[in-house]
């Protein structure tokens, strides 16, 4: 088992026995090399005794040069297990006595050496002198077996370190098994908590907190976290329904909002799927989509009709989340969802109000056209009937007129000819009239028009009447407009057509035609004069139909001119105004909206 | 000058049925129209019924029509005599106070040969009539069968 899976309570046990061991070997092994070198000096020291001890009983023997007896002396020796030989030599340096008896003389030194005590190699030797009376009688040999005397010690010390160690160790057992609840305990517990919040779902539990220590401060965050994680919960589930779902679409979960909105008890859905509350609304294709995307990982956004359990159908906005596994599968869905039935229902009060607004439109367009087709009928009517008395008045005049031929006074030819003009003036009043009425209801087509272009063929069309006048035209470029090309002819027919007619008494005409861009009106045009103008406050009578500000006497028309102006610039969805003072000229204005190049492109491509 | 009346104008209004009288007049061409006051007057005429049971057989070489008419507008006669074999081929020109659009596409979709404003001067009144009496009865060849065909060297002033 490696190390990292070990529980903490055996780590920790195992942390402190090796402490533990560490310790006492480090210890035993500093105390092992100092009592090693006093059990070699105690050694030592002793043997020195023993021989001094031996030397003083040798005295006699070698004194008396008595061989028994110093062989008797010598053999007392026995009593030391780890002497292993002995000898004594005579005042010559001669060996006199051995110990043991059969020992060879190879075994001992053939002399005696320095006097004293010395490890060599795997024995101790010692020379002790034998004096007698400050004469020395000769000298006392001794051999000790050190291998075998320190195999005895490090025995017993062994023993006793080992003793030792075994208490230590259990001591440290029973440390580290009370230390080993106060430490994973908690985390244990830890632990259990939070299985505990995953299986059941329930935030609202706390861990239990033991100390103030690391686990302490671990609990407290993971509490804290519980607090957090339910706070969002609560806020979550007071927002929306949520349900989860496994990976086999099967609910763990549903909140309390989805039990309330669904008419089903929790133990009612827990285990079943999403099906439980499926209205047949979507098609397959759209239930499959969600299914695709979520099962891929991704998000899916959109809007489920529900049935809940009385049969009722609620509408709810739905994103659900794919939680996945680390190999990226799908494990849990996680579905939250807002009721916006009452939005639906409200989408489709505006959808019926649409439709009924547009039932009221279409009612009120038929009126429309009604009352259209009968201004129609009226303007036929006007053209055919009020038409043919017209003739007759002239006709009949002219009958007249060639029968009483040269049997009239002047008055009374002047009174048939007042009475035939004024039949050709209302002629012209009524045909003028039609035209006007005509150009409210014909239909009107929207292309690109070149007003450059109409100016110019408008111009032309003037050239004959003014051939004799000195005009001083100023011109701007203008840019192409969206309209109906004999709409705007007309317009620029009129304008030009006024400016030339009221500046005709000038010597020099002066008439400028300008473009500008307004940013509320669009495009805006003038047509400028130095002609014989009008005054500012009746102005606005100049666009009314049969309105004139100056006498039949000094300028013909009708006073249809502008009011066809107006009708059209309006149809367009422009206006138009004037500018002007008595003697001094005259600016009329009128506007188009601006399109925007490409839109006008687009515009001119589809007509 | 022949038996024969060989212009069918179809006129309610007395006053244009005068002026239009006086302006073929002035070219010796009033003596050779036959007048009826609506609609369903000129259908009798044309399919020799009612009032105008027993006239002279044949068609006329041009008929007159005005638009708004008591009973059967010009238009539906036109219809009718568009729709009719045998009058198919007499020219039919209206002859009408009326330039509506409408007025119009429907006359020559019905076939109509020619359509005539009024002009309400009475001197360009007076030139149109005259011109149209003798393009239709003079100048144009009228349809093989037609009953009213003269010799040009009989009509003129």
């Amino acid at each position: 088992m490696a190390l990292r899976n070990v529980p903490i309570r055996r780590k920790l046990m195992l942390v402190m026995l090796l402490t533990c061991i560490a310790v006492m070997l480090m210890m035993r092994a500093t105390f092992f090399i100092y009592e090693y070198r006093t059990f070699r000096e105690a050694t030592q020291r002793e043997l020195s005794t023993l021989g001094r001890v031996v030397a003083a009983n040798s005295t006699a023997a070698l004194a008396f040069e008595n061989q028994e007896d110093a062989s008797e002396t010598l053999s007392a020796l026995r009593a030391e297990r780890h002497v292993t030989a002995a000898a004594l030599y005579d005042r010559d340096g001669r060996l006199f006595a051995r110990y043991p008896e059969g020992v060879a003389d190879g075994g001992l030194p053939a002399a005696p050496g320095r006097d004293g005590y010395a490890f060599n190699g795997a024995t101790l030797d010692g020379f002790e002198p034998v004096v007698q009376k400050d004469r020395r009688l000769g000298t006392l040999y001794l051999r000790v077996d050190a291998g075998a005397v320190m195999h005895d010690w490090i025995w017993g010390s062994l023993r006793i370190a080992l003793a030792v160690m075994g208490a230590v160790l259990l001591i440290a057992y029973l440390i580290s098994r009370l230390m080993e609840r106060q430490i994973s305990r908690p985390i244990l517990a830890l632990a259990e908590t939070a299985r505990a919040v995953t299986a059941r779902r329930d935030y609202s539990v706390r861990a239990q907190k033991h100390g103030q220590d690391e686990v302490g401060l671990l609990t407290d965050a993971f509490n804290l976290l519980l607090v957090q994680i339910h706070a969002q919960k609560t806020a979550l589930d007071e927002h929306a329904i949520v349900a989860i779902t496994n990976d086999q679409g099967a609910l763990t979960y549903v909140n309390d909002k989805f039990c309330a909105i669904s008419g089903y008890a929790r133990g009612e859905l827990l285990g079943r799927d999403h099906r439980v509350v499926n209205s047949g609304t979507h098609p397959k294709e759209y239930i499959d989509g969600l299914w695709k995307t979520i099962a891929q990982g991704k998000v899916w956004h959109g809007e489920f009709c529900n049935r809940a359990k009385d049969g009722a159908l609620y509408w709810v906005a739905t994103t659900i989340v794919p939680f996945l596994l680390s190999d990226g599968r799908p494990f849990e869905y996680v579905a939250i969802c807002a009721d916006i039935t009452g939005l639906k229902r409200a989408q489709a009060e505006i959808l019926t109000l649409n439709r009924e607004l547009e039932q009221r439109v279409f009612d009120r367009t038929s009126q429309l056209e009604a009352a259209n087709r009968e201004l129609e009928a009226f303007s036929y009517s006007v053209s055919h009937d009020l038409r043919a008395p017209l003739r007759h008045i002239d006709g009949f005049a002219q009958l007249l007129n060639t029968r009483l031929d040269g049997k009239m006074d002047d008055t009374s030819r002047r009174y048939l000819t007042t009475v035939t003009d004024s039949a050709k003036r209302l002629g012209v009043l009524i045909d003028d009239l039609l035209v006007f009425s005509r150009m409210g209801r014909t239909e009107m087509k929207r292309v690109e028009v070149d007003s450059q272009q109409l100016i110019a063929e408008v111009r032309t069309e003037f050239q004959q009447e003014i051939q004799n006048r000195r005009i001083e035209w100023s011109i701007d470029p203008i840019p192409p407009v969206l309209g109906d090309p004999a709409m705007l002819r007309q317009v620029w027919a009129n304008l030009v057509g006024n400016a030339l007619k009221y500046s005709r008494r000038r010597d020099v005409a002066r008439i400028s035609i300008t473009h500008r861009i307004d940013p509320a009106d669009g495009h805006v045009f003038a047509v400028q004069d130095n002609g014989a103008g009008f005054q500012m406050e009746y102005a606005g009578k100049l666009f009314g139909v049969f309105q004139r500000l100056h006498h039949a006497n000094d300028f013909e028309g009708t006073g249809i001119g502008l009011a066809n102006v107006r009708r059209i610039v309006e149809r367009h969805g422009g206006r138009v105004w004037a500018e002007g003072r008595p003697d001094e000229g005259a600016t009329f204005f009128f506007s188009l909206p601006q399109i925007p190049e490409y839109r006008l492109h687009l515009a001119a491509a589809h007509l | 000058m022949n038996e024969i009346h060989n212009i069918l104008l179809a006129e309610d209004n007395p006053n244009d049925v005068e002026l239009t009288l006086a302006a073929l007049d002035t070219y010796h061409l009033a003596n050779r129209i036959v007048v009826v006051s609506d609609g369903a007057e000129a259908l009798d005429y044309l399919y020799s019924r009612g009032k105008h049971q027993g006239r002279t057989p044949g068609n006329p070489a041009l008929v007159l029509l005005d638009l708004k008419m008591p009973k059967v507008d010009g238009l539906e006669v036109l219809r009718v005599m568009k729709q009719d074999a045998s009058l198919q081929p007499v020219p039919v020109v209206m002859l009408t106070s009326s330039r509506e659009e409408q007025d119009l596409i429907h006359s020559y979709r019905l076939g109509v040969n020619a359509y005539v404003v009024k002009p309400v001067e009475f001197q360009a009144f007076v030139e149109a009539v005259r011109q149209l009496g003798i393009f239709w009865t003079v100048h144009n060849q009228p349809p093989p069968g037609s009953g009213a065909s003269n010799p040009p060297t009989t009509k003129a002033p």
